[in-house]
């Protein structure tokens, strides 16, 4: 039994991905009336997070076909009106391969008498105290080995992201969350550390004054060549005379003039201006000064990571959008559009028709009739359950590794990895990310990155019963690897720390994000993209920007929204919506009153 | 409209701000009164306790309340349980006061005076509350300062906070603080160790603070720490050079020395000396006295200099003492790789003035002869590009300059010899600098310089009987010292034209000669006859 809505909005937005989102906390933000639905159960659409099971459902519901069977002459329509029917064909995803490395419980041998992992582990409530018991628990009791059912029971603990996302410091996102004051609804973490691949190992990359202080790899003359050349750059921006003359050549062979030492050359051109040797001259300076723009505002790198996964962020302005008065509805399918005199006038959607002024689609919405060209920049994506990290460090560190093709054909791999601090993952395991631009399958895009940093074979039963013995040792997961990495030096002689090794992996395929619309397309339809594949928001929140201000071109784009504080309450019959801590602190008043009267 | 979001105006806003203001202001008063008639009728109840406990809580840097609160622990009759008490809620309140205002000197100075006066202090939980604040805000030197009285109460050894300084360092070189709290712990580390210990220690700082210095050089503190490193650190206090001519005695060491370690052994007996430093200060490099003794009855001298003994040698009739060696540098190596680094720095930057200076700094240390010519060079480039310093650098240049020329003086020295005898003209100096072999020479020669500002200095000149100071654009003689062995002034050719001035000069001093030529003054009329009225056999050119 569908819901009733009410029949008639300013905005109706559909898909709850990033852009739409912001979209529709905006349009609510200025007093516009939001309709906010999306046909799935969960928020984010290809933007979304899921935890373990949530992500095996959605592997499963993707086998079934969700397009509307809705046909025109069920549409009631008046004259001069048609109905175009919408399709998720844009937003397919495509050569999902799910694969095991690690066995069932039952298949392990025993490994400790020591089975202290308590029940209420996988399925005790989400609430912060608990979970810090648990971590607890498991520091002291990690000696189970990971199994399947392990991993499957703990499903709460991981936080697995279908389009992982960093925030530059100084980004569009961060200015936006700032600025509108939504960031009260998210939380971060910065990552701890920019990885690059030199002389056959991964090494740390000083970018930071305070890393570029204690780095030892680079000499001091370096040190200073460096850090002149990220004031350059930082400074002078690339419309400054210093780069006339590379308008039409690449950062590398800019970079070549300098007389940089060859590790200073790496350094800038592969970790902080994440650049090929096909990047030109003025896109490498940009990305350098983006990257050192953000640098020195949160933490040792310009990046934050969004707490719980990049899929918090689009829920984070549905909310505001819902505290401004937007209706929202979830499980909601969209059947169709009506357009009148090359208008959009409104949608169908179950058995109602709703009129609208504007009307904002996710790509995974989009009527075929209007879609002019399907878009180039499909997306690769592996997603790796390891059991420990690429670079062994003494901390916990969020990793970002940008890691160029090696031959021609092949595209550059942007590779995060999180630890259990972000919420990714439980304690002792990590959560590798990898993206780049499909050319073939996910699979065999990422092959050659997968091979390099990871151990992806199922895992020797013989190999189990001989790392048991560290496993026993009650040393904190990270110091553990260390000791087995000892191990195996003495065992196999010069071998540097094993790979990960992967337990799970998952490879998927993301559709185009720049699809693109025809001319005949209604002015007031606005597309809404998916995922790209850069490292940022900056896309979708430029993209959302550009939607409102076609929408309202004289009208605020997301102004500062009011602390709890600054709400004058009407009354107790009619309180004005309340931000959560709000609302908590008062429940607790109640409970205190009830109590009290008891 | 309904089930909307109603905010409040910014009129409202300024209102209500407007309102709370005035309120603050009223309750401010009437706590003030209260707490002043209190202390008036020496009233410490607990009532003064909570008042002024409000109000320090509002605004920490009413140092008069945090006064009463002490006036009131001292004052108050509470048993020893009570006080503890109170003391331990004075501590809370410390802590919450700081977290308001982390840079309110009264409220550390409170909690400095509240741990003193705790039964049992918990000293790890102090020294916990202070790493906490400097990760909160790692350059506030209130907070260095309360650790580092932490440290000593809580018997923390400076190793070992030697380790949480440099992971301050490492966090954030750009701290001042930091640095000089590093420079306390290695002083206190090196009085312990032996030269070899302290030599090693100062080669990793030389490396880590070279590091600093090529991530941002325009980053001054990492420089100033620098600077500290290359000064030499002496345990020990030795003696430099010593002379003893008729009844004088003129002795000065390598480091400030009190007269309670310094002895004189004449004949193998302790004699009584009066030692007099130039300023009258407790504590010198340079010592004059006055021997009791005849030179005919003295056979052998010794001066012991904290426990070591060193022998005078006598020769034309003076007893002399005399070290002329450059110090060893240990980590000659090392300094050379930095100075050919910071010599690259050079190239990279060429205005970089703090790589210049540096460079003089390390080369000053590695070799100042060989490497002479070299500092006056970077000096000279130095003077250029930081114009706003030039002077400074043309005083430094002076200093140098000095020390050159004493040096080249020492080397057509006889064995036995101490020379008396200096020429420093034609040299562009603008300052004297105070170098104790000064104090040594009798006949100096100054001529042709810019000392005019630099009068005052005479003063080392103690031993001074022959004075030029031509061409020195000499304006007037107002700073010219007194000195008592002067007997031959040259002034030729400055700009003097206060009779006053020179007369004054003549009533201090028992001068033969005075030349005075090319100057204004010789063209006054009285010139002669006020001269020949003080000193009537002075010798004087005046044309």
């Amino acid at each position: 039994m569908e819901d009733y809505l009410p029949n008639e909005y300013d905005v109706v937005v559909v898909g709850t991905g990033m852009t739409e989102s912001i979209v529709a906390a905006a349009a609510s933000r200025i007093g516009k009336k939001v309709l906010h639905l999306d046909s799935d159960e969960y928020y984010g659409g290809l933007w979304a997070t899921f935890n373990f099971d949530g992500l095996q459902k959605w592997i499963e519901d993707l086998k079934v076909s969700k397009t509307s069977t809705k046909d025109v002459s069920e549409v009631d329509l008046e004259s001069e009106e048609t109905f175009l029917k919408t399709s998720n064909e844009y937003s397919t995803v495509e050569n999902i391969e799910e694969t095991w490395y690690i066995s069932n419980d039952a298949d392990l041998p025993v490994v400790s008498s020591k089975d202290t992992q308590t029940d209420s582990t996988g399925d005790g409530s989400g609430s912060g105290d608990e979970k810090s018991d648990d971590d607890k628990v498991e520091k002291k009791e990690n000696v189970k080995q990971w199994s399947i059912d392990r991993i499957r029971k703990e499903y709460r603990k991981f936080n697995i992201d279908l389009a992982p996302k960093l925030l530059f410091a100084r980004g569009e996102l961060v200015e936006l969350l700032i600025s509108s004051n939504i960031a009260r609804y998210a939380e971060f973490r910065a990552v701890s550390r920019v990885a690059t691949f030199m002389d056959g190992k991964l090494t740390q990359v000083p970018c930071s004054r305070a890393d570029v202080f204690a780095n030892k790899t680079v000499s001091v003359v370096e040190k200073r060549m460096l850090m002149q050349l990220l004031t350059s750059c930082m400074e002078q921006g690339a419309d400054s005379p210093e780069f006339d003359g590379f308008r039409d050549k690449t950062f590398l062979e800019y970079l070549n003039t300098k007389n940089l030492t060859p590790i200073v050359q790496h350094y800038v051109v592969q970790a902080i201006a994440m650049a090929t040797e096909k990047t030109s001259c003025r896109d490498g300076v940009n990305r350098t000064k983006h990257f050192l723009n953000s640098l020195g505002r949160y933490g040792n790198t310009p990046f934050l990571w969004p707490m719980y996964g990049s899929g918090e962020l689009p829920q984070c302005f549905c909310r505001l959008c819902a505290v401004f008065g937007g209706v929202y509805c979830l499980k909601r399918q969209l059947d169709g559009v009506v357009i009148h005199k090359n208008k959009c006038k409104a949608i169908i959607s179950g058995k109602q028709k709703i009129s609208l002024e504007h009307l904002v689609l996710g790509q995974g919405h989009l009527p075929p009739e209007v879609v002019t060209s399907e878009g180039e920049q499909r997306i690769s994506r592996g997603i790796f359950i390891t059991d420990r990290s690429i670079m062994q460090g003494e901390k916990e560190n969020l990793t970002l590794l940008y890691y160029p093709p090696e031959q021609p054909d092949q595209e550059p791999v942007t590779l995060i990895e999180l630890g259990p601090s972000t919420n990714a993952c439980p304690q002792g395991l990590f959560m590798v990310h990898m993206t780049c631009k499909r050319t073939t399958n996910a699979k065999e895009d990422l092959a050659y990155v997968v091979n390099k940093f990871l151990k992806a074979e199922p895992l020797d039963p013989l190999a189990i019963r001989s790392s048991i013995h560290s496993h026993t040792q009650t040393v904190s997961p990270d110091k553990r690897h260390i000791q087995e990495g000892d191990q195996d030096n003495r065992g196999e002689s010069t071998e540097e720390s094993p790979k990960p090794q992967v337990l799970w992996s998952l490879y998927l395929n993301l559709p185009a994000s720049d699809i693109k619309l025809n001319e005949s397309t209604p002015s007031n339809l606005h597309l809404c993209s998916g995922p790209d594949l850069e490292l940022d928001f900056d896309f979708a929140v430029n993209q959302a920007k550009s939607i409102f201000e076609s929408m309202y071109p004289d009208k605020d784009f997301l102004p500062r929204a009011p602390d709890p504080e600054e709400i004058v309450l009407e009354g107790e019959e009619a309180p004005g919506p309340k931000f959560e801590g709000d609302t908590e602190a008062e429940e607790k008043q109640d409970v205190e009153k009830a109590e009290k009267e008891d | 409209m309904h089930g909307r979001v109603k905010v409040r105006t910014t009129a409202e806003q300024e209102a209500l701000k407007k309102k709370e203001r005035a309120e603050k202001l009223s309750r401010y008063r009437i706590g003030m009164s209260i707490v002043f008639k209190k202390r008036k009728d020496k009233v410490y109840d607990d009532e003064l306790m909570m008042v002024t406990e409000r109000m320090v809580l509002q605004n920490p840097d009413i140092y008069t309340l945090w006064n009463i609160r002490r006036e009131a622990f001292i004052n108050n009759d509470w048993d020893e349980k009570l006080l503890e008490e109170f003391y331990q809620n004075e501590l809370r309140l410390t802590e919450n006061c700081l977290k308001q205002n982390p840079k309110s000197y009264w409220v550390w100075y409170q909690r400095i005076w509240i741990t003193n006066h705790l039964a049992e202090c918990n000293w790890k939980k102090e020294l916990m509350l202070c790493t906490k604040c400097l990760n909160l805000d790692d350059r506030n030197f209130h907070c260095w300062n309360y650790r580092e009285f932490v440290v000593q109460k809580a018997g923390i050894s400076p190793e070992e906070e030697f380790e949480f300084a440099t992971s301050k360092i490492l966090n954030n070189f750009s701290n001042y603080s930091s640095w000089h709290y590093r420079s306390l712990l290695l002083s206190k580390m090196f009085h312990n160790s032996d030269q070899n210990d302290i030599d090693e220690k100062k080669k990793q700082e030389l490396d880590l603070v070279m590091n600093a210095t090529f991530t941002d050089p325009n980053d001054s503190s990492a420089w100033f720490y620098q600077r500290w490193l290359l000064n030499t650190h002496e345990c020990l206090a030795t003696l430099s050079q010593a002379l003893i001519k008729s009844d004088n005695v003129i002795l000065f060491a390598n480091k400030n020395i009190s007269t309670e370690s310094i002895y004189l052994k004449v004949n193998n007996k302790n004699e009584n000396v009066q030692w007099k430093s130039l300023q009258q200060t407790k504590i010198s490099k340079l010592w004059f006295g006055k021997l009791k003794k005849q030179l005919n009855e003295i056979n052998n001298v010794q001066i012991e200099i904290e426990g070591t003994f060193y022998p005078l040698v006598c020769i034309n009739q003076k007893w002399i003492y005399k070290k002329r060696k450059y110090k060893f540098c240990s980590n000659k190596d090392q300094l050379l790789e930095q100075l050919s680094s910071y010599k690259q720095l050079i190239e990279m930057e060429p205005n970089n003035k703090w790589a210049y200076l540096t460079s003089i700094l390390l080369m000053r240390k590695i070799d100042f002869i060989k490497f002479y010519e070299n500092i006056l060079t970077n000096l000279n480039v130095l003077v250029n590009i930081d114009s706003l310093r030039s002077n400074y650098y043309k005083d430094l240049r002076s200093k140098y300059i000095i020390e050159y020329k004493i040096y080249e003086l020492w080397n057509i020295e006889e064995d036995q010899e101490i020379k008396t005898e200096i020429d420093l003209s034609g040299l562009n100096l603008t300052t004297l600098s105070n170098n104790e072999h000064f104090s040594f020479f009798e006949q100096i020669n100054l001529s042709a310089n810019y000392l005019s500002d630099s009068l005052h200095q005479l003063f080392i000149l103690q031993s001074c009987t022959k004075l030029s100071l031509s061409s020195n654009q000499v304006e007037n003689l107002k700073k010219f010292p007194t000195l008592q062995n002067l007997e031959v002034l040259l002034l030729r050719n400055n700009k003097l034209n206060n009779l006053e001035e020179i007369l004054q000069l003549l009533t201090r001093h028992k001068l033969k000669l005075l030349d005075l030529r090319e100057n204004p003054i010789c063209n006054t009329k009285e010139l002669q006859t006020g001269i020949a009225q003080i000193s009537p056999d002075l010798q004087l050119y005046i044309e």
